[in-house]
């Protein structure tokens, strides 16, 4: 059985389907990865148990490299696998999902290396290990300790899954542009234009000035939809906060004073929307400007 | 009759890095509670994978011994009353402890006699005893970096998913983190299925762990490890570069390790090596080799794997495509960074943060320059200019994609880069080497350029952080400024700099300007003191008793390589009869200076020979004068052994004038002016050493473990 790319996170979102997992859509704004998505930031909050799995393309503006490199690109796709709270079988079943994708792990050298994850932006950390096949990082897997600043109760364990980097193994691919989306069509022939000319914006002609403008402006209204009880909305407004900081880090535009400040900025915003989820009748007090 | 004591708790991936400080932690805390509870053991053993923590204890006693508690109750008099019968007090004491009163007995105490009652308590089992305190242990464990997984909010490494626990083939259950302890172990997740495994005594569980490619002892894995690792390079002709801390790492990573060779596209050989070895070594854990002569990196890698070995090929098909695409990026950095020259990178230096409150690494650079001007000309260097040079340059590679992606290699890169520049060898050098020694055992820069680059890397480093009120206390030291410092001194040794301490503290301090939120000489004190305090370490280190560094640092210490010589002179001359009876008796002349409440440090008195009642006291008092130019020689041109010698010939004089004189006499300026010459003797050695430090060597067998 030779997998294209397509068929393997379909293969993955049916193997976690089967597991009980709510199956969601990718969240429709710009985010550097799966779990900025609210299906996940948000979802781990709280005591109510929750099971999703999602592709998520995730765009990392400092990673684009014109479609030059065969392994790094500005936009990645990611399967997020969250389950809450975890299972104590969590490692077995992972292992198993690998098993669906055709990848006899007797023959392979599978080991999980210490890798914790932090997202200082999202107030966010938690204990884990990128999964290792024969040396290639294919999984980060992480169990959550605390989002926007807070503990959480029960843990909840994430599973992301790199698609790219899976696909490249299963085919013996060199380039993630050679690899077959579906039979006939080409990833090249999907991404490369993407890739090249997001670089071209996101390197050399993103306007420094209105992206400074409108982290500002994000970063207001945000705020604001916080003090009203809005919380989703607020949260859509920190992620693009989130998303300019990472386009104009990419321009080299920020000094190291700013981006101690910006990430503060949509820290802040993150905890207080992390809060208001959690507590919904109560919205923070009104602020006076 | 003693038991078998068998713990397993499997885990997911604990950490390499966590391993063995969890098995020593166990250890010393199970030890604890076994005495604490008067339990008696011969050995606790200790082994681990990254899936499972082994304790095993071969003999452990089955209970505590029994043993008798005395409870007292009412005194004699308030027992009985006036006719001999027992009282209230009496009866209710005999009821409560379940006897007639006619058992009680009367034992006698500070307060008088009382009644009492001598109680049998059992000794508690020892499973009793373990079911109890096991889970407290492993509670009581902690991490540098802990987690919670379960309802019960449990506190550990990783996520615990079985325990095994055996008493003298007995389970002995308990629960910790909603896991019961029960009697079966698990296989290689993979390449045993994770089969369940039944196990009743340690014995069988080390064939049968055998059995599931389990090596469940590290020191098995590392042997086998380690001779992979070497025929795997002999079949290649080459030899693995040693790298020890790399090894302790895989070892712990794996449950079976196999060792599986691979190569790479000789194409990369273009790259520096440095940067191959890094790239393997960093992201991949790879071991490098060079070709059988030692010469030449082959482009060749031995990765240690979790696996049988039956798939080698596929195994290493892999690995090999992951570290083409590695060594693809660093060509990329390579060639990338070496299109912007180091001196173009200088001013970005602004962009990039030293201290929150010592600004960027531009300004470090300024005054890095500054500083190496002074220590260039301080040291007489040859080409001053080539220093400055590599101080404006040293910094630049911060900002290089490589040092980007590989931390480790800063400093090194930028030496590299210097190089592929052009730049003269002594400035690529210098760059290249200044991040060196990394520890006092570390090997210094090998350039006078590269030491003094180091030199001042680190002083400013150390001269800021006390600057804003950053000093080590007790165990924190964040910023390393202890190691620091230590690299300071080893460098000012290794390459005999002659310096003096405080007047490169000035300048340092001097660079900071507003930056500093403290004064100078506040500043100064406590660098001062912590900077003693490290030389005595770093000397203690060299091998020198406490008494010789006393003796050597508390005269004075400004300049290390002074301390040096004086310490060798001082520890080359101690075991000689004279010597030694010559610092006994300094140390006599300042307890009698100290006692009659004399000065040392006041001006000097002329000592007045009319005064003199006795030969030995003139003779003495001729001995110190003819001594003073002889002695002023030789320290001029450092021969302290030559100093200590005529100090030693003393000997016959002070012992006769210690026979022959008194020197507390009636008359007071008789005695006035006896204690003028001892303090004068003092004096002209206490220029070199504070000999009445040394404290003699006990005769052969005592001195033998003697702490230094």
């Amino acid at each position: 059985m030779t997998l294209r790319f397509q068929d393997i996170f379909l293969e993955l979102l049916r193997f976690w389907a089967d597991r009980g997992c709510v199956i969601q859509m990718p969240y429709d704004i710009e985010k550097g990865a799966g779990t900025m998505n609210p299906e996940t930031f948000l979802r781990v909050l709280g005591p109510t148990p929750y099971s999703v799995a999602y592709v998520e393309p995730s765009r990392r503006p400092a990673d684009g490299r014109y479609g030059e490199n065969p392994n790094r690109v500005q936009k990645h796709y990611q399967l997020q696998v969250l389950l809450k709270p975890s299972p104590s079988d969590i490692q077995l079943t992972y292992l198993q999902s690998l098993e669906r994708l055709g990848i006899r792990l007797v023959e392979h050298d599978v080991r999980f290396e210490e890798d914790n994850w932090e997202s200082p932006t999202l107030g966010a950390w938690g204990v884990g290990w990128q999964v290792l096949l024969d040396g290639l990082e294919i999984t980060q897997f992480t169990y959550f300790q605390q989002a926007g600043g807070m503990d959480l109760d029960p843990c909840s364990v994430e599973i992301t899954y790199g698609l790219e980097r899976i696909a490249m193994f299963l085919t013996n691919a060199e380039s993630c542009f050679d690899l077959e989306w579906n039979s006939g069509t080409s990833y090249r022939e999907i991404r490369m234009r993407d890739e090249v000319e997001f670089s071209r914006y996101n390197f050399e002609a993103a306007d420094v000035a209105v992206h400074f403008k409108w982290f500002d402006e994000f970063q207001r209204e945000a705020a604001r939809l916080i003090d009203l009880g809005l919380i989703l909305p607020a949260y859509d407004y920190c992620l693009r906060c989130s998303h300019v900081f990472n386009v104009l880090d990419a321009r080299g535009a920020i000094s190291v004073s700013e981006r101690a400040r910006m990430i503060q900025r949509v820290r802040t915003l993150a905890c207080q929307i992390a809060a208001g989820f959690v507590n919904p009748q109560k919205p923070a007090p009104p602020r006076h400007h | 009759m003693t038991l078998e004591l068998f713990l397993e708790v499997g885990c997911e991936e604990i950490p390499a890095r966590f391993i063995d400080g969890t098995l020593a932690q166990f250890r010393e805390q199970l030890a604890k509670r076994l005495t604490e509870c008067a339990l008696g053991f011969d050995a606790i053993h200790c082994y681990a994978t990254p899936r499972r923590l082994v304790f095993v204890t071969p003999a452990l006693a089955a209970r505590q011994a029994d043993r008798t508690e005395l409870v007292t109750g009412p005194p004699k008099s308030a027992a009985y009353d006036t006719s001999g019968n027992p009282t209230a007090a009496a009866r209710g004491f005999a009821a409560k402890q379940g006897v007639g009163v006619e058992s009680l007995k009367e034992v006698q105490t500070d307060k008088g006699v009382y009644l009492a009652i001598e109680r049998r308590i059992p000794g508690r089992s020892a499973g009793q005893i373990l079911s109890q305190e096991l889970p407290l242990l492993l509670a009581s464990l902690s991490f540098p970096k802990s987690m919670r997984w379960e309802p019960s909010r449990f506190l550990f490494v990783r996520p615990i998913r079985w325990m095994l626990c055996r008493l003298q083939g007995e389970v002995l259950p308990f629960n910790v983190a909603g896991v019961t302890a029960d009697g079966f172990s698990y296989g290689h997740r993979i390449l045993a299925k994770n089969a369940q495994i039944e196990v009743n005594s340690f014995e069988q569980y080390q064939s049968e762990l055998l059995n599931h490619k389990v090596r469940f002892d590290a020191n098995d894995r590392r042997a086998a490890v380690e001779s992979a690792l070497a025929a795997e390079a002999a079949a290649l002709g080459a030899r693995v570069i040693p790298d020890r801390s790399l090894l302790d790492l895989v070892v712990n990573l794996n449950e079976y390790p196999t060792v599986v060779s691979g190569r790479f596209d000789p194409s990369f050989l273009r790259l520096p090596k440095e940067v191959l070895v890094t790239v393997m070594r960093e992201h991949q854990k790879y071991f490098s080799l060079v070709d059988a002569r030692e010469a030449a990196l082959m482009p060749c890698f031995l990765a240690v794997v979790d696996s049988d070995g039956s798939h080698a090929a596929l195994i290493r098909a892999g690995h090999e495509r992951v570290l083409r695409a590695r060594l693809a990026d660093a060509g990329f950095f390579w060639d990338l960074d070496r299109k912007v020259k180091l001196e173009d990178r200088v001013e970005k230096l602004g962009r990039v943060v030293f201290q929150q409150k010592l600004g960027t690494m531009l300004e470090k650079t300024h005054r890095l320059v500054s500083l190496t001007g002074y220590l260039g000309r301080n040291s007489k260097l040859e080409n001053q200019g080539l220093l400055k040079d590599a101080a404006r340059l040293c910094k630049s590679d911060l900002i290089t994609e490589m040092v980007k992606e590989f931390a480790d290699l800063q400093g090194v890169m930028g030496g590299l880069y210097a190089e592929a520049e052009g730049l003269p060898t002594a400035v690529c050098r210098a760059i290249y080497e200044h991040y060196r020694p990394q520890t006092f055992e570390d090997a210094s820069p090998e350039t006078c350029e590269g030491g003094l680059l180091s030199i001042a890397d680190r002083l400013d480093s150390v001269v800021g952080a006390f600057a804003i009120g950053q000093v080590p206390t007790g165990s924190k030291d964040p910023l390393a400024l202890r190691r620091q410092t230590l690299g300071i001194i080893k460098v000012v040794l290794d390459q005999r700099l002659s310096l003096s301490m405080e007047k490169l503290f000035f300048r340092s301090f001097s660079l900071f300007k507003r930056k500093a939120v403290r004064t100078q000489s506040d500043t100064w004190q406590d660098f001062s003191s912590f900077l003693k305090d490290r030389l005595r370490f770093a000397f203690k280190e060299l091998g020198f008793r406490y008494d010789e560094i006393n003796a050597v640092v508390e005269t004075r210490f400004d300049n290390p390589c002074d301390c040096l010589e004086r310490l060798r002179a001082i520890a080359a001359i101690r075991s000689s009869a004279d010597f030694e009876a010559v610092a006994q008796g300094f140390k006599r002349i300042k307890n009698i200076l100290q006692k009659s409440g004399m000065d040392l440090s006041a001006e000097r008195q002329e000592v007045d020979s009319s005064l003199f009642e006795s030969p030995e006291e003139r003779r003495l008092a001729e001995a110190v004068e003819a001594l003073r130019p002889k002695l002023q020689r030789a320290l001029r041109r450092r021969s302290y052994t030559k100093a200590f010698e005529l100090m030693a010939a003393l000997r016959p004089t002070i012992d006769l004038f210690f026979d022959q004189v008194l020197v507390m006499a009636e008359d007071q300026r008789v005695r006035l002016n006896r204690l003028n010459l001892l303090r004068e003797l003092l004096r002209v050695f206490f220029n070199i050493a504070d000999v009445s430090e040394i404290v003699p060597v006990p005769k052969e067998g005592s001195y033998v473990g003697a702490s230094t």
